[in-house]
């Protein structure tokens, strides 16, 4: 294949690849750097700064394409989610791609470090290359600073309560700033939170957003029920069962300003429905202890 | 200043993002995800409308951007929005979801019921993707729900003779066939009575002669022969569907009127690949068993070298050589095969147990040739479904 016909397929022919293309285009500048053309331009940083673009924008393309495929495969089929898939994939890809720029920053800070102190490694082994003549990586020396003590000289002592002033100021600043981090942290993740459970009406399925299990009640009613029954108290589980029962319709009674006690006649429903009480464990609970075999009575 | 290590550990670390992405969706996407599918009905007859519900919960934090569902039902079943099917052998269904973390979709397919039959879905095939598109995850997973079709019932002026012919035989028959083994009452004597009948204690307390009234017999009732056999070398599913139609009606007219039916067929059940038989019996319970029945009979039969089913020429030599006095019945066959060896099987069987008819399923144009009073020409149209 001649260098012309390379050339085509690569922009004519297969578009979708040309972006492979484009990863050799950063490279180039960087060694374009090194060879001293253009010596007033930063090639070198603007070469590694832009592969490192290069590669998040893959990242996104990758996602883009692939879903623009699948969309585009599908597009016959009846009910296509499309918006929902355009719109998990773009949540999904914003936030992968912030944990890959970060993941690559970082790689590309820790890994030429790594290469280097390998490299010196090597070469205090072999004792043939010495890491000092030429530093790899971020080794720029700052120029000398100027002397300006003298300008100083007749200037007075800072005062202690300006000091205690500035130092308060740092503090109620650094609090001020916090806050605000904050609360936009708060109103951000809050605004996420609608957006993935906000009902949307875009086909005729029906969604229903689940509560995470993270965030769900630990204590069910029958749970906190049991804890309120272990009273400390030398009576016997009915007996503790029928005081607590007791005690509530009591309280509806009160609540509703009946005057009259509550009757012993009354099944469990009429009286909870009297004292508009809504309790299904200790419903239940009482109805055993009530009507079991164990023990026999009235209500109370 | 920057080191030239700079590329290689950007693509490193790409090639490790998207490694990673593809491993965390293929543990996890499955996680806490579960694909309920079921019918809203148990049952339904031909022609109706039922819905089917897709229920897919994906319970964890992690997205899934697209979700194949697939599953597959007999033919038999149109849904409604045709768009997600493929009909070869089979009905190939694939739906397509995208799930938000901590989210349910119902999604509810109508479907109409074509044909009868038993529809059962024992399985889903599930198929996810990564984000990046890189990768699919297949999963099949167990499921049950099945829908029973049955047969649409006929609405004919021309069912009325041969069951008006039948029930009146029936009636006949259980006047004139009292079971001495169900005592109803005692009354006078009357002229004609046997003499077997008479009430000889009775008759001593009163002093006038007494005899016994027994109730009519209850073991009298109606078997429907339904033939799964073919009369011709090329095999005729719409012929045989009437054939089953008229087996669900006769089925449910009679039991209506309170007269025992059963079902003995040479069909095989698709649930059992066993031949089914239907004891007589007149009920609700037993009316849902019959077209439970029906709905299961695949009605592609086999000879006797194939799966072993017997042919209805010799189901009807064995009941023509039993006993009627045993078991009294009326027969009603149903059947494509106008051959003659079931033509002398039938004629046998009439002699046997006089009263029993015989249902010819044919074309328009088409004839039987048989001149009898028990034999009912049934003629289904082209195209009818």
């Amino acid at each position: 294949m001649g260098k012309r016909k390379l050339w085509n397929w690569w922009t004519a022919g297969k578009h979708e690849r040309l972006h492979i293309l484009t990863a050799f285009f950063f490279p180039l500048l960087y060694a374009l750097g090194f060879a001293g053309l253009f010596a007033n331009l930063p090639l070198r940083e603007i070469g590694a700064a832009g592969f490192f673009i290069w590669s998040l924008v893959v990242l996104l393309h990758q996602n883009l394409y692939g879903t623009r495929r699948f969309l585009d495969h599908f597009s016959g089929t009846d009910r296509l989610p499309s918006r929902q898939i355009q719109q998990i994939s773009a949540a999904c890809v914003l936030l992968f791609l912030l944990i890959s720029g970060a993941v690559i920053f970082t790689v590309t800070l820790f890994f030429p470090r790594l290469c280097d102190f390998l490299a010196a490694l090597l070469a205090k082994r072999s004792g043939t290359f010495d890491l000092s003549d030429e530093p790899l990586f971020f080794a720029e020396q700052s120029p000398e600073q100027p002397d300006l003590s003298a300008l100083a000289e007749n200037a007075a002592a800072t005062p202690a309560w300006v000091t205690l002033v500035n130092r308060l100021l740092e503090i109620l600043a650094v609090l001020f700033l916090a806050a605000i981090c904050f609360f936009i942290l708060v109103q951000i993740s809050r605004r996420l939170w609608h957006f993935l459970t906000r009902p949307r009406d875009w086909d005729d399925d029906e969604r229903i957003s689940l509560r995470p299990a993270l965030f769900q009640k630990k204590k069910t009613d029958a749970r906190k029920t049991r804890r309120r029954l272990r009273l400390p108290t030398s009576m016997s589980e009915q007996e503790r069962i029928r005081r607590l029962y007791r005690k509530q319709i009591t309280a509806g009674y009160k609540k509703q300003g009946l005057k009259d006690p509550p009757a012993g006649w009354m099944s469990p429903e009429e009286l909870e429905e009297t004292a508009h009480v809504q309790d299904e464990p200790l419903h239940s609970r009482y109805e055993n202890a009530r009507y079991g075999n164990q023990e026999k009575g009235s209500h109370f | 200043m920057t080191s030239v290590f700079i590329f290689p550990a950007i693509l490193l670390a790409m090639a490790l993002l998207w490694l990673i992405q593809g491993i965390l969706w293929n543990r996890l996407w499955q996680k806490k995800l579960s694909v309920e599918i079921s019918f809203h009905q148990t049952c339904a007859v031909e022609g109706d409308l039922v819905s089917l519900t897709e229920i897919i919960t994906n319970d964890k934090f992690l997205p899934l951007p697209a979700l194949h569902v697939k599953f597959q039902t007999r033919r038999g079943l149109t849904f409604l929005e045709q768009g997600n099917i493929r009909t070869t052998d089979q009905n190939y269904r694939s739906d397509i979801f995208s799930c938000m973390p901590w989210q349910q979709i119902r999604r509810t397919l109508n479907i109409r019921c074509d044909l009868r039959g038993y529809y059962r879905i024992d399985q889903i095939q599930l198929t996810g993707y990564d984000l990046l598109w890189s990768g699919s995850f297949v999963e099949t997973c167990p499921v049950s729900t099945a829908l029973y079709v049955y047969p649409h019932l006929i609405d004919s002026a021309a069912l009325d003779l041969p069951l008006r012919q039948l029930t009146g035989e029936y009636t006949a028959s259980r006047a004139l066939n009292p079971d001495p083994f169900e005592f109803r009452s005692i009354r006078d004597y009357a002229w004609g009575d046997p003499i077997r009948t008479v009430n000889w204690k009775a008759t001593a307390r009163t002093g006038d002669l007494k005899v016994n009234v027994f109730a009519p017999t209850s073991s009298l009732h109606t078997v429907i022969l339904l033939d799964a056999c073919g009369y011709r070398l090329w095999d005729d599913p719409d012929l045989k569907e009437e054939a089953v139609r008229l087996c669900a009606t006769l089925v449910d007219t009679l039991t209506s009127q309170g007269i025992p039916t059963g079902i003995q067929t040479n069909g095989t059940d698709c649930l059992t690949g066993e031949i089914p038989y239907l004891e007589a019996g007149a009920g609700a319970n037993h009316l849902q068993a019959a077209m439970e029945l029906l709905a299961r009979l695949d009605m592609t039969f086999q000879d006797i070298q194939g799966n072993g089913s017997p042919s209805m020429e010799s189901i009807l030599s064995a009941l023509s050589e039993k006993n009627s006095d045993m078991d009294p019945a009326y027969y009603v066959l149903i059947s494509v095969n106008r051959s003659d060896s079931m033509y002398h099987a039938f004629d046998r069987l009439s002699h046997c147990c006089p009263g029993s008819q015989w249902f010819v399923l044919l074309r328009p144009g088409e004839t039987s040739g048989f001149a009898s009073d028990t034999i009912f020409e049934w003629e289904v149209p082209y195209g009818k479904t």
